[in-house]
C-alpha cells in the first residue's frame, strides 16, 4: 500500500466513523439562545475588566478564568473598545433610521407631484401615505435616547414641529402664487430626516463606525438627484418640442447647476460605497450596473446627465422626459431599499454588540 | 435576511457536520455536543465579522478547532493519550476496520490528532492546517508523519488482533 493509498483509506475511514456519531437533535433555536448569552456574558467580561484594571484582580481572576481561558484563542471574540451606553444610544438612533427614510423618501413623492400638477386623484393617496409614514415615525422618535448629544435632541423637535406644521406646507406649496416657500419646507424637513444618520453616536467598533459613516453620504445624495431632476425634466421637455419653436434646452446655470449636482453625487456614491460593507457595495453594483464609482452611469437617467455635462448640449440625448422619470423614480426606489437594509445591517450589529 | 435567520439558516445545514468533526477531535459524543454548542455560541457572537469572512465554513472550523484546544486544557477534560471512549459499535462493511482506526486515532496524542483530522476529514492542505491551528508549517509536516506512522503501526493486523479492541 503506498502513502496515497493511505491518505484515501484514512479519509474514507475518518468519514465512515464520523457518520456513526448519533447527532443528536438539536434546534438551531436553542443554538442562538447561546449565542445571545454568550453576547450578554461577553459585555459582563469587558465591564468586569475595567473592575480588574483598578485591583481586584485576585477574587475576579479566579471566578472569570474559563472565560478567559476561552477568549485567549478565540478569533470570534476580539475584544472591543466600545461602551455599553454609546452602543444603547446608537441602537435606539438607529432604529429610527428606516422610518425617518421612509418618511423622507414619501415627502420627495409628494412634493415631487404637486411640482408636477399632478391630479388629486393621484396627490391624495401619495398625501396619505406620506400621513402613515409620519404617525410610525412620530411614534420611532419618541423612543430615541438622545443622552447628552443637545444636537440630535434640537434636530428631532425641529421635525416633529415641521410635521405638527404639515397641513400648512401643503397649503404653501400649493400657492400658485409662490409655491416656493411651500417646496424649500418640505426639502428641510427631507434633509432634516435624511440627515439624522450623521447623528448617530460612534460605538468604537472600526466596521460599525464606517457603516455608519457612510449613510452620512444619503443626504447629499438624495439633494443632488432631486437637483438634477428638476434640471433635467425641463431640459428634456424643452428638448422634445418641435425644432421651431424649440427654446433653448439648457441655460448656462442649468448647466451650472447640473455640473454641481453631479459632482456632488459622485463624491456623495463614492464615499457610500468606500465606507459600507461589503453586501450593500454588491447591491449597489447592481443597482448601478457596476459603475457605482463613476457615478452610476449605467443607469439611463444617469447616462443622460453625464451624455450632456460631456457635450454641454442635449444633442446626444435621446431619451424622453417620460423615460428619465422613469428611470429616475426606480433609480430612488432602489436606493431607498439599499439604504434601508444598511441601516437595517448597522441595527443588527449593534444589537450583537450589545447581546 | 436578520442575524438570527442568517445563523439559523447556517446552523440548520452545517450543525450535523460539525458534530461529526468535533466527535472525530475528541471521541465522545457528549464532549463533542459541548464543544459545538461552544463554538456556536462564539459564531453567533461573532456573527457580524464571520459573515463578512472570505469563507464562513473555515472561520467556524477554526472557532471548532480552539474549542476543542480549550476545552481540552481545562482540568476537568483533560485528556491522557491513549484513553479510549466508548463509541457505539459501527454496522455494516468494513466494522472491524473502523473499530480498529478509531482505536487507533483515540490512540494518537491530541495534536496529532487534531492534524489528522484537519488534514483527512476536512481535506486541508498541510498550508491551511497550519493557519488554522497557528503552527508551523513544518509542525504540521512532522505531525501528520509521526500521527500516520502510529496509525500504520497500530493498524497492523498483528497489532491489530492483539490490542485495542473492546
Amino acid at each position: 500500500m503506498n502513502t496515497s493509498e493511505d491518505d484515501v483509506l484514512l479519509g474514507d475511514g475518518l468519514h465512515r466513523l464520523g457518520a456513526t456519531a448519533t447527532v443528536p437533535i438539536s434546534a438551531p433555536t436553542e443554538d442562538v439562545r447561546r449565542g445571545r448569552r454568550r453576547v450578554r456574558r461577553n459585555r459582563l467580561v469587558a465591564a468586569a475588566g475595567t473592575v480588574l484594571a483598578v485591583g481586584i484582580i485576585g477574587v475576579a481572576g479566579v471566578a472569570l478564568r474559563p472565560v478567559v481561558a476561552d477568549r485567549a484563542t478565540d478569533p470570534a471574540d476580539s475584544p472591543t473598545a466600545t461602551s455599553t451606553s454609546s452602543v444603547r444610544q446608537a441602537e435606539s438612533v438607529a432604529q429610527a433610521l428606516p422610518n425617518s427614510l421612509n418618511l423622507a423618501i414619501n415627502l420627495i413623492f409628494e412634493r415631487e407631484g404637486v411640482m408636477a400638477a399632478v391630479p388629486d386623484v393621484v396627490l391624495r393617496p401619495l398625501q396619505a401615505t406620506t400621513d402613515e409614514a409620519i404617525t410610525t415615525w412620530s411614534a420611532t422618535a419618541e423612543q430615541i435616547d438622545a443622552g447628552g448629544n443637545q444636537e440630535l435632541a434640537d434636530r428631532i423637535s425641529r421635525i416633529q414641529r415641521s410635521l405638527d406644521g404639515m397641513a400648512q406646507m401643503r397649503s404653501d406649496i400649493l400657492d400658485k402664487a409662490d409655491p416656493q416657500a411651500g417646496q424649500m419646507a418640505y426639502m428641510a424637513v427631507v434633509n432634516d430626516l435624511l440627515a439624522t444618520s450623521t447623528l448617530v453616536p460612534r460605538v468604537g467598533d472600526a466596521e460599525i463606525d464606517s457603516e455608519i459613516e457612510a449613510l452620512g453620504s444619503m443626504q447629499p445624495a438624495f439633494d443632488s438627484l432631486l437637483e438634477e431632476r428638476a434640471v433635467m425634466t425641463d431640459a428634456l421637455a424643452k428638448h422634445e418640442q418641435p425644432g421651431a419653436v424649440q427654446a433653448e434646452p439648457l441655460s448656462k446655470e442649468g448647466l451650472v447647476s447640473l455640473a454641481a449636482a453631479e459632482a456632488t453625487w459622485r463624491r456623495s456614491l463614492a464615499d457610500f460605497y468606500t465606507a459600507t460593507s461589503e453586501r450593500q457595495r454588491k447591491t449597489l453594483d447592481e443597482i448601478t450596473y457596476n459603475t457605482a464609482t463613476d457615478g452610476a452611469i449605467g443607469v439611463p437617467a444617469h447616462r443622460a446627465v453625464n451624455q450632456i455635462l460631456s457635450t454641454g448640449s442635449l444633442d446626444r440625448v435621446t431619451m424622453t422626459p417620460e423615460e428619465y422619470t422613469a428611470s429616475w423614480t426606480e433609480l430612488i426606489r432602489r436606493l431607498q431599499e439599499l439604504f434601508v437594509a444598511a441601516e437595517n445591517e448597522i441595527i443588527d450589529d449593534l444589537a450583537a454588540l450589545d447581546g | 435576511m436578520s442575524r438570527d435567520e442568517e445563523f439559523t439558516a447556517y446552523v440548520r445545514e452545517r450543525r450535523a457536520h460539525l458534530y461529526r468533526a468535533a466527535y472525530l477531535l475528541c471521541g465522545d459524543e457528549h464532549r463533542a455536543e459541548d464543544i459545538v454548542q461552544l463554538t456556536l455560541s462564539k459564531v453567533y457572537a461573532a456573527w457580524r465579522r464571520v459573515r463578512k469572512a472570505d469563507s464562513v465554513d473555515a472561520y467556524v472550523r477554526r472557532v471548532l478547532v480552539n474549542s476543542h484546544l480549550d476545552e481540552g486544557r481545562r482540568p476537568w477534560r483533560r485528556e491522557r493519550a491513549g484513553e479510549v471512549a466508548d463509541r457505539p459499535a459501527p454496522t455494516g462493511l468494513g466494522a472491524e476496520d473502523l473499530d480498529e482506526l478509531w482505536t487507533a486515532l483515540r490512540a494518537l496524542p491530541a495534536g496529532q490528532r487534531r492534524v489528522v483530522v484537519l488534514r483527512h476529514y476536512w481535506g486541508l492542505s498541510v498550508e491551511e492546517t497550519a493557519a488554522d491551528l497557528g503552527v508551523a508549517v513544518g509542525t504540521v509536516k512532522s505531525q501528520t508523519a509521526a500521527a500516520l506512522t502510529n496509525l500504520r503501526h497500530a493498524l497492523r493486523p498483528d497489532n491489530a488482533a492483539r490490542g485495542g479492541r473492546r
